[in-house]
């Protein structure tokens, strides 16, 4: 059995009084330990709502989501199933619990009751990992963007998650935070976690492994970046392909075959093997 | 026009007096000010002032920034002593004009009022000086522990207190983002009446709130997400030890302390024989 698996999941936002919205619907897939996926679709395809439900932050209305074996609707493992997967969201500053940088990384694992200097130990640890380790004692506040979500990363590590998820974690960043942050995501994924990034962004995504689209509540897409930039269900999705996968399909068209493009890297790759 | 302030009155410093522990600061404070109302002679006072700047020089503070604080008390100060001086009608007469009288005793007991109130605020003010919020807030929760048994929730109640700390910052900053927006659109914040300018506030105190709670929602995710309340013995990283400046920071107060209670109700000549000796003829 892979480490998620996702069975016939269905999730029903309640507004008012009869009145709800179906934000996931019959939703089944599995993802196995070390994967990196990329879980992408537009506003309101119902990724946010997937990811919220992956810790149990949100309960299975229909269905069930089983992590590592247990029940995500299981409560008296609730607490485990949320240190297994830990999450990253989208505001920086609404996910800092602490003023300074170490307290907030020790959240975590002082809620877990951990002694002392396991504390110490794993907030070291996290903030080593994460490249943050000379910030430990300055305010949170007073950070970068990019630096912030480092140390909202170091806060889930120190959990030692098996799943990172990040929300949107890159979507409030410039360029160069939005490197520095997934220069550690990719990192961690080498080193065993696994990692699902839902993102809006199409060159983002390309960087995952495994890119799974939803569309209204639905899995429209599941495949490898090339799978799916030459899907034609993508346009339907209201994704469009990144810039170097987008100029690769034009250059097909008009007759010059680079093959499969997905990065930029992909594309000089497929170039240089035109030329030779 | 926030960015740099620092929130409350904390003074930076690298000082023993801001080292010291803040459960320590917090009960030593309290004693301090019982101790102030138990000053009855010219000699205690003294003696008050001199614990005082021996508390400003070790924290290596500026003079201005404890007297900043007295600045605030500064009307109820005046009014105090008005008040005094003229409402005490028994004792000498020194002046008496139509329902005006101010007696010996009046001009006495008001510079006493005064430098009670002067002091007392002054050596509150120090503890908020040397020691940050956050400091403040953790030490309060420690203090506050026996509570627990009679069920208060003492660590929600601290949580509550070093979030709020924490997204005072944050919410200096939304509340600047927000003014110039809405100065974008042609608000005028700044002029015109009292009225006028509180009314103008309402556009950005709504946009606060709102976004404030929606804050506030996504914190709670995040802390549920990071498993808060997972066991009710929550432990913690620092743990702060007493340390030796403690116990002789807490010597030099509690020493003061008992000298004040003994001139007071034992040897209450000792204090009215150096009032005399100094003052004299003033007396």
């Amino acid at each position: 059995m892979a480490f998620i698996e996702i069975k016939g999941v269905s999730y029903v936002y309640p507004i008012r009084e009869g009145v709800s919205l179906k934000a996931v619907k019959n939703l089944s897939l599995s993802i196995e330990a070390g994967e990196f996926v990329a879980l992408t679709g537009m506003n309101g395809s119902g990724k946010s709502t997937l990811a919220k439900l992956l810790n149990g932050l949100f309960k299975p209305s229909e269905g069930e989501i089983m992590i590592d074996g247990v029940s995500t609707a299981d409560e008296d493992h609730i607490f485990d199933i949320r240190r297994k997967v830990g999450m990253v969201f989208q505001n920086p500053d609404n996910q800092t619990v602490a003023t300074l940088i170490e307290d907030d990384v020790a959240f975590g694992p002082e809620n877990l009751g951990l002694p002392r200097e396991e504390i110490v130990q794993r907030v070291n640890f996290a903030l080593e990992a994460v490249g943050m380790s000379e910030y430990r004692t300055r305010e949170a506040a007073k950070l970068s963007g990019g630096q912030k979500q480092r140390v909202a990363i170091a806060g889930v590590l120190a959990m030692r998650p098996d799943v990172l998820i990040l929300d949107e974690a890159t979507s409030m960043l410039d360029p160069a935070g939005r490197e520095e942050v997934l220069d550690v995501v990719r990192q961690l994924n080498s080193q065993g976690i696994t990692v699902i990034n839902i993102t809006h962004n199409m060159e983002e995504a390309a960087l995952a492994k495994r890119v799974i689209v939803m569309r209204k509540g639905r899995l429209a897409i599941d495949g490898t970046p090339s799978q799916v930039f030459s899907s034609s269900l993508l346009q339907a999705c209201g994704l469009t392909l990144p810039p170097a996968a987008a100029l690769a399909k034009e250059l097909k068209e008009s007759g010059v075959d680079i093959g499969a493009v997905t990065t930029e890297e992909s594309f000089a790759e497929g170039i240089c093997k035109l030329l030779k | 026009m926030f960015k740099d302030v620092s929130f409350g009155q904390y003074y930076p410093a690298n000082s023993p007096v801001h080292k010291l522990d803040a459960r320590i600061k917090l009960i030593l404070t309290l004693v301090y000010i019982i101790g102030i109302f138990f000053v009855k002679s010219y000699f205690g006072f003294m003696l008050t002032a001199a614990l005082l700047l021996l508390i400003i020089f070790s924290a290596r503070l500026p003079m201005a920034s404890v007297l900043r604080s007295v600045r605030g008390i500064l009307l109820l100060v005046v009014l105090t002593a008005i008040i005094n001086l003229f409402m005490i009608k028994d004792g000498d007469v020194l002046v008496e004009w139509k329902i005006f009288v101010i007696t010996k005793n009046g001009v006495h007991t008001t510079i006493k009022m005064i430098l009670r109130l002067v002091l007392l605020i002054s050596g509150a003010s120090l503890l908020a000086l040397t020691t940050t919020p956050v400091e403040l807030a953790d030490g309060l929760e420690s203090l506050m522990k026996p509570l627990a048994l009679i069920k208060v929730p003492v660590r929600d109640i601290a949580m509550i207190m070093s979030i709020a700390l924490r997204f005072i910052p944050t919410l200096f900053d939304e509340t600047n983002k927000i003014v110039s927006a809405q100065k974008a659109r042609g608000a005028s914040l700044d002029t015109g009446n009292i009225f006028a300018r509180i009314k103008a506030l309402v556009p950005v105190l709504v946009p606060l709130f709102v976004s404030s709670f929606r804050r506030a929602d996504e914190l709670a995710f995040a802390m549920d997400a990071r498993c808060y309340n997972a066991t009710d013995k929550r432990t913690k990283m620092k743990r702060s030890k007493i340390k030796f400046s403690d116990v002789l920071a807490a010597l030099v107060v509690l020493s003061f302390f008992t000298v004040i209670l003994l001139e007071r109700y034992y040897f209450p000549s000792v204090g009215i024989n150096i009032d005399a000796m100094i003052f004299g003829g003033l007396l």
